[in-house]
């Protein structure tokens, strides 16, 4: 096998193995540049709902640990699974449990000792924007994890797909003209950008 | 003919974007590992006496607009201060270095900062830019790239499908990849 063959079959493969993100990115860059292409309707995120309020109690430690205590509250309540914490507001925490389908969030208020649960679904719109933004190594999670580790490797994957795309276009001589043009206007445009912008 | 078309269109289209496919790829990487954006310093680049006119009438916006059309620094910008109060700053969001322009307006004096340089501010700030909610040419030239990049993202997966189908030695090791790819999209799809 020479490396040209190699080169060439790389470039597809991981494309092949790629594609539902390739897609995804795709998809969801055009929902976030243009904001009510997949909106139905007035909501571009669908409502929260109230589910209940009812009391419950929390210590908070001198200097805590918020994701501990939002794993704590998510245990109470009988749920688990990928969760962020809000924790700017002096006066309350707020814990969102999430999935690609829905979300759960738990504000807890320190004064009044109560919780409150809310629910809300996905729409079209929300559901392709959060695959869009799901990202990083933050939840205790192997699945979330294996997540942004192939959001590595399909930004790798661009990185290798151009300068794979470079060499086969580099040895396909008639081209070369048209492609320095293509390559050169490129590049020309991004730079002025970066003085205009 | 459509082959030869879609072959050059899927090449062409990839060498003339190869800037934008980059620094969304880097950006994307920084992003998923949340490198520290850090804060900007400013330093003075500028300080001279400079008056504006306004009326009472004018809006603290318009008047910024005016300044940044006066100065040559038009494109993105956000406004803090009050014309009651006499001095506005305006923070020109650029590509590269952003400036602070503050204007004292009852001692008619002009102040230029601008920032330091950072590799992980620019990657976020270029990943995030988009949308034709402003007034400028640049700026609607650049989300114009954007658009074409989205629409470039699209026509590569589906043209790469197109050209992988034709190279027939290659179907059954495709099926294979392709098909362990979507399964795990659905696994995650369906666990987190």
């Amino acid at each position: 096998m020479t490396f040209n063959h190699l080169n060439r079959r790389v470039h597809l493969y991981l494309a092949l193995a790629l594609l539902p993100w390739f897609f995804v990115y795709g998809i969801s860059s055009l929902a976030i540049q243009h904001g009510n292409l997949f909106t139905f309707g007035d909501q571009k995120n669908p409502p929260w709902e109230s589910i209940g309020e009812k009391p419950y109690s929390l210590d908070i430690p001198k200097n805590p640990d918020w994701r501990q205590i939002g794993a704590r509250v998510l245990m109470d309540m009988g749920d688990d699974g990928l969760f962020r914490v809000n924790s700017r507001d002096p006066a309350k925490i707020q814990v969102t449990r999430f999935s690609f389908w829905s979300q759960s969030r738990y504000t807890y208020n320190f004064q009044e000792k109560q919780l409150a649960i809310e629910h809300q679904g996905l729409n079209l719109r929300s559901f392709i924007v959060w695959l869009h933004i799901r990202s990083g190594f933050n939840q205790e999670s192997f699945l979330s994890d294996l997540w942004a580790v192939i959001v590595d490797i399909v930004n790798v994957g661009f990185v290798l797909w151009a300068a794979s795309g470079v060499y086969m276009w580099w040895l396909l001589p008639a081209q070369r003209k048209w492609g320095v043009l293509a390559l050169g206007a490129g590049v020309g445009s991004f730079a002025w950008f970066l003085t205009a912008l | 003919m459509v082959s030869l078309v879609i072959r050059r269109t899927h090449m062409f289209l990839a060498l003339f974007l190869v800037p934008w496919v980059l620094v969304y790829a880097i950006s994307t990487i920084v992003m998923n590992h949340r490198a520290e954006r850090g804060r900007a310093e400013f330093t003075v680049v500028e300080e001279r006496p400079y008056s504006v006119e306004y009326s009472p009438d004018e809006e603290r916006n318009e008047v910024a607009s005016r300044i940044m059309a006066d100065l040559d620094l038009e494109g993105k910008h956000g406004v803090w201060g009050t014309l009651e109060d006499g001095s506005i700053g305006i923070h020109r969001h650029r590509a590269l270095k952003d400036l602070l322009v503050k204007i004292d307006l009852k001692e008619s004096e002009l102040v230029i900062e601008e920032s330091d340089f950072s590799i992980v501010r620019f990657l976020n700030n270029m990943h995030r830019r988009r949308g034709y909610n402003l007034d400028y040419f640049q700026d609607d030239a650049w989300s114009f790239s954007v658009d074409l990049f989205i629409i470039g993202m699209i026509f590569w997966a589906l043209s790469g499908l197109w050209m992988w189908w034709e190279l027939k030695v290659t179907r059954r090791w495709g099926s294979i990849v392709m098909g362990s790819g979507v399964a795990l999209f659905a696994l995650f799809l369906l666990t987190i």
